[in-house]
């Protein structure tokens, strides 16, 4: 389970972007965050993983499994995240960019990779270089990527806006499916509600 | 537990930088207070007045051969910006030349009885060469464009990345659309911009032209000397009355390189500001791609005559006016360079490459665990600055008296030490300025991944960031390679470079030895920018 | 690990020994610039190692950086590991060592101290200081003059003829930059042919009168050939070697320097013309010894002088003379070696160099002098 207690997020120039912001999204929930652009989603999400903006103050609580994580780097929470304009590494393929996510690479690992990238329809870019990619292959792929690793808390900056309608579709009904099967906690933030079924709640911010 | 580990970690880049600082301190502080302790008012002003000749030469010459490159360097990194952005790359193989070959190759070619001279009395008939008349006018002259011409290539290289941030195709459009000329664009629009970024690189310029040696013996006017000069000359010498001119000229020197930052800086913002208040609507669309073509074709001819002259003089055994190639060839200095200097050649070679390993692998080191602390960031370009600043002979005579009055250490890790504190700012610079360029997502993927910072900088950081830590490495080799000050005053002929061979062998009588080992000095950098060189052109393809 | 200790020990033990057993190291200060003269010194040291001795030549840039080292070593009270066993010095460097007591000595009880003349005086007074044995001869120099006998037939042999060839002749002659050695013995050649009477120089400066009158009429010679000199007097070179290449192209016609088979030792290795041949001034031409000493905290003075004893041995002397491996002249007297090795001497002839050794050798002035012309030449053209 995630917990946000009290939190504030002040700009260089003062200004509250977040103001007393709690809530609690209990085990494999899966909660929505939207609100109008510029309002501070994208840095609270990147607050809670723990990757501040060094002009930015912050202050507040966050519990991971009801343990206080705030001194933690980031690589040490449990928190995991899909950013808006995602990277994949650009020195390795696409597959050592999937296996790269597992802590330690076995051959059952490989197999994993390959049948989620086939669910994908992307098998065939599975030994392609990242900068050959297309847009929308380029997301799903850092997905692909994310899913492998089996998060327990999961936060998603605007997965789908690189896609077009068919893919878009595809790839959210695979993305939701996983994401159940592994209850993983879960925070997406989105401006289209009709991105999202499924939820459990919406915040607004 | 992790909260203290990080504490450690901070703590220790402090560690490093205060044990850094305080030596410096030392050292300077050494050099002041055996100076200023013996200097009285009277003596000061006196020499003052007898120097001012020597001052203002240095001064001047400094500075203008500063904007000279500023202002070469800026149309030639237009020019190959548009024009042929990869091949520009080669001008790092340039940047490793060294400088003591570049002057001595500066004084055949335009000697009386050197390269042109030689081609012109093709036409002419002559078989004497003229009686030459290079009086100091013309040594100023050509100190300051051999000067300007050598820092070319590496303003060039950091002015292109400078360039390629400013993206001046789009200002371009959106200026010649409000109906300016291609030169009033540049000059109002583009140039306040890059020169704003290029402070850093032309801090280091001055700095060099101010405590370079080889420059000011070499090619400079000797009524009067440059400062320099004078100071290596009272260093030497057993002359009592030029050993009492060290003081003062010590304190001047370093006030010299002050002010003239301070000058240069100054003259930036009214440049600027010059700039983008007048409007230069020039009607006529000159092209300014052939400044900076003629430019470049210069330097590029002038390195490539340099080069030859150097490789046939190595070759020849005599070779006399009016004959444009050698009459007799040799192979004798080259034998007898690799046969008496070949372990101090590879010694050399071992102690740059470590050095510049070391001080690259510690600025990685301070850079990765400090990247939240600003203070340290703002303390190592202090630093920095003040060992750039600082002009090398004096920080040297420094280290020199530091070192014989604690014999804790031996002359080797004095020599080493030194040669340490010359790479530091280099690397220092380079690294934060990749560090910089790096695209902090990447790191955090991996931290959101939930990858250990230690696997994410070697299988993440490392990789992406190759290039840019062989050139550091290239670079910092090179400059190492080539120092040559340490082993004349911090150890005094004990410990030595290859280069330091070099500048002996050309106080004597083989020219064609001496110049066998400049370019045996300029093998190994040479060849090792040159293959840096080719695999950044096809990594970045 | 009580095994890992005492491999260790015993390497560090072995390590030890080496260093002692090889302590025999002889290390040797000397000017690097010159390939003749470093092959020669390596030479040498081929020949000291069936002595078990090896010389290092540590190749410096100039002499005063050793001695500053040795300033260092007697401020810190380090008086037994020295890191130099054997200098190549002489003149003011010598007065600075010998006053500043940096010198082991006297080291004239060496074996092959016997062919050498006790009774020369220009070999026991360096620039007018007393040798008192701290210093043992090695080689002589003597100033002569080299020209392009094709550009020049009649080179010039008195200051006058200087003048007058400078003269006629613009921009074809210069001397090296004070406070170049070459350049300071140029004046003080000059010096010897104003003055009226020689005697002065060999006394300190402090004896001639204020305004020192022969001082003032060197200016006054200078300031009147100085417009007719190479780029008229407004630049110098910056050591007498910086004038071969200038001579070889024929920049310079004249030139000046202080070994007498310079020119033939140059000829052979190609570094000027075949024309070139030696003159020198018919009054008399400054002639000088060069020495070697052992400092004060040389960990190795027997060694050393057991090097100094070979270098002025009969065979070295004759190899050193040789201006076919250096040319650099004897300081023996012939009058106490035997047939057998005077042999050794005979004189290759060369129409490079000096055809007979008739000019008079004039002593170099006291070394206050030195700092005199140089300062007096600061003041008028600085």
């Amino acid at each position: 389970m995630l917990e946000c207690k009290n939190i504030n997020i002040q700009n260089e120039k003062k200004i509250f972007l977040v103001k007393n912001f709690n809530f609690i999204i209990e085990q494999s929930q899966i909660f929505t965050l939207t609100g109008p652009s510029g309002v501070g989603k994208s840095t609270l999400l990147k607050y809670i993983c723990g990757i501040k903006q060094n002009s930015f103050t912050y202050s507040g609580d966050i519990l991971v499994n009801k343990s206080l994580v705030n001194h933690l780097p980031t690589n040490q929470r449990e928190v995991r995240m899909i950013f808006q304009n995602d990277l994949l590494f650009p020195h390795m393929n696409v597959m050592e960019n999937l296996l790269f996510a597992v802590p330690i690479t076995k051959k059952k690992n490989k197999d994993e990779a390959l049948s989620l990238l086939d669910k994908l329809n992307l098998s065939h870019l599975s030994y392609k270089n990242t900068n050959t990619l297309s847009g929308g292959e380029y997301s799903r792929i850092c997905l692909a990527r994310i899913i492998i690793n089996k998060p327990s808390i999961l936060l998603v900056d605007e997965p789908f806006s690189n896609l077009d309608i068919k893919t878009k579709n595809m790839t959210r009904k695979f993305f939701f499916k996983n994401i159940s099967e592994m209850k993983c906690t879960t925070l997406i933030v989105s401006h289209d509600l009709d991105d999202i079924y499924n939820h459990d709640k919406v915040i607004k911010l | 537990m992790n909260g203290l580990k990080l504490l450690i970690n901070q703590n220790i880049s402090f560690l490093i930088i205060f044990l850094l600082f305080g030596i410096v301190f030392l050292v300077i502080g050494n050099i002041l207070y055996e100076t200023i302790s013996q200097l009285t008012i009277k003596s000061f002003s006196n020499d003052l007045m007898n120097f001012l000749p020597s001052i203002s030469v240095t001064f001047f010459n400094n500075i203008l051969s500063t904007i000279c490159a500023i202002f070469i360097a800026f149309f030639i990194t237009e020019y190959l910006y548009k024009k042929s952005y990869f091949s520009s790359s080669f001008l790092i193989v340039l940047i490793s030349f060294p400088h003591i070959s570049y002057c001595i190759g500066i004084t055949y070619l335009f000697a009386t009885s050197g390269l042109f001279a030689r081609l012109f009395s093709i036409f002419y008939g002559n078989e004497v060469p003229f009686i030459s008349y290079r009086g100091d006018g013309l040594a100023n002259l050509i100190y300051i464009f051999s000067l300007a011409l050598r820092e070319v290539p590496f303003l060039v290289l950091i002015g292109l990345s400078t360039w390629k941030k400013i993206n001046p195709n789009q200002i371009q459009q959106q200026v010649s659309v409000l109906g300016h000329s291609d030169l009033s664009t540049l000059m109002n629009c583009i140039f306040p911009l890059w020169i704003k970024s290029m402070g850093l690189p032309v801090l280091i310029i001055i700095a060099f032209s101010f405590s370079n040696f080889e420059f000011s013996s070499i090619l400079g006017p000797q009524f009067p000397n440059m400062i320099n000069v004078k100071i290596i000359e009272s260093w030497y010498s057993t002359n009592t009355e030029l050993m009492q001119h060290l003081n003062s000229l010590i304190i001047i020197t370093i006030l010299g390189a002050g002010v003239a930052i301070l000058l240069l800086f100054f003259l930036r913002n009214a440049i600027v500001s010059y700039f983008t208040n007048t409007r230069l609507f020039i009607p006529i669309n000159y092209n300014t791609l052939l400044i900076g073509k003629f430019f470049f074709l210069i330097v590029v001819l002038l390195f490539t005559a340099i080069i030859s002259i150097t490789f046939f003089l190595s070759i020849s055994k005599s070779w006399f006016f009016p004959s444009i190639l050698p009459t007799t060839f040799t192979l004798k200095g080259w034998s007898y360079m690799i046969e008496n200097y070949y372990v101090l050649f590879f010694h050399s070679i071992f102690i740059s490459s470590t050095i510049s390993i070391f001080s690259l692998i510690i600025m990685t080191y301070m850079i990765e665990i400090s990247q939240n602390i600003k203070n340290i960031f703002k303390m190592l370009f202090l630093l920095s600055l003040m060992i750039l600043v600082i002009p090398q002979n004096i920080m040297l005579m420094g280290i020199n008296n530091l070192m014989s009055s604690s014999p804790f250490f031996s002359i080797k890790a004095w020599f080493y030490f030194s040669l340490f504190i010359y790479i530091l700012p280099y690397t220092y610079f380079m690294t934060k300025q990749s560090y910089d360029d790096f695209n902090p997502q990447y790191i955090e993927n991996a931290d959101v991944l939930g990858i250990k910072r230690l696997k994410s900088f070697f299988s993440i950081k490392l990789p992406i960031m190759t290039n840019d830590f062989l050139i550091i490495f290239g670079v910092s080799f090179s400059v190492c390679f080539y120092q040559f000050l340490q082993g004349i005053i911090v150890t005094k002929g004990e410990e030595l470079l290859f280069n330091n061979e070099v500048l002996i062998l050309f106080s004597g009588e083989s020219i064609s030895t001496a110049s066998s080992g400049s370019l045996l000095n300029f093998f190994p950098a040479g060849l090792l920018l040159t293959i840096i060189y080719i695999r950044y052109r096809y990594a970045r393809m | 690990m009580k095994f890992l200790l005492n491999t260790l020990t015993k390497i560090i033990f072995l390590i030890f020994i080496y260093h002692s057993l090889y302590s025999a190291d002889v290390n040797f200060h000397a000017w690097g610039g010159s390939v003749i003269i470093n092959d020669f010194i390596k030479q040498v040291s081929k020949d000291l190692k069936k002595k078990n001795i090896n010389l290092n030549h540590t190749k410096i840039t100039d002499i005063a950086e050793s001695i500053k080292i040795l300033e260092t070593d007697k401020k810190i009270n380090k008086l037994q590991k020295g890191s130099i066993d054997l200098m190549w010095v002489n003149g003011e460097n010598f007065h600075r060592l010998k006053k500043n007591q940096l010198l082991f000595g006297p080291i004239d009880t060496i074996d092959n101290y016997k062919f050498i003349n006790t009774e020369d005086q220009s070999l026991h007074n360096d620039f007018g200081e007393p040798v008192e044995g701290l210093e043992v001869p090695w080689g002589r120099a003597q100033f002569v003059l080299i020209y392009d006998s094709k550009m020049i037939q009649k080179p010039p042999q008195t200051i006058e003829q200087l003048r007058e060839f400078i003269k006629n002749n613009p921009g074809r002659f210069t001397y090296p930059q004070i406070p170049d050695f070459h350049g300071t013995t140029f004046l003080k050649q000059l010096l010897y042919e104003i003055v009226d009477d020689q005697s002065i120089l060999q006394k300190p400066f402090s004896n001639c009168l204020n305004p020192c009158e022969p001082l003032k009429n060197l200016m006054i010679y200078l300031k009147d050939i100085h417009p007719f000199l190479w780029n008229q007097g407004k630049r110098f070179p910056k050591s007498a070697a910086e004038t071969v290449p200038l001579l070889s192209n024929r920049e310079l016609w004249l030139t000046i320097s202080f070994n007498p088979n310079m020119a033939a030792v140059n000829v052979s290795s190609g570094n000027l013309r075949d024309v070139t041949r030696t003159t020198s001034f018919i009054g008399g031409a400054i002639g000088n010894t060069h020495y070697l000493a052992i400092p004060f905290n040389s960990p190795n003075k027997n060694a050393s002088l057991e090097v100094i004893n070979y270098l002025i041995s009969p065979q070295s002397q004759a190899d050193k003379s040789n201006i076919d491996i250096w040319g650099d002249p004897t300081v023996l007297d012939f009058t106490k070696i035997d047939e057998k090795q005077k042999k050794m001497f005979l004189d290759k002839q060369s129409i490079h160099i000096l055809q007979n050794y008739q000019i008079p050798y004039l002593v170099e002035p006291h070394y206050s002098w030195t700092e005199a012309i140089e300062n007096e030449w600061f003041k008028t053209f600085n």
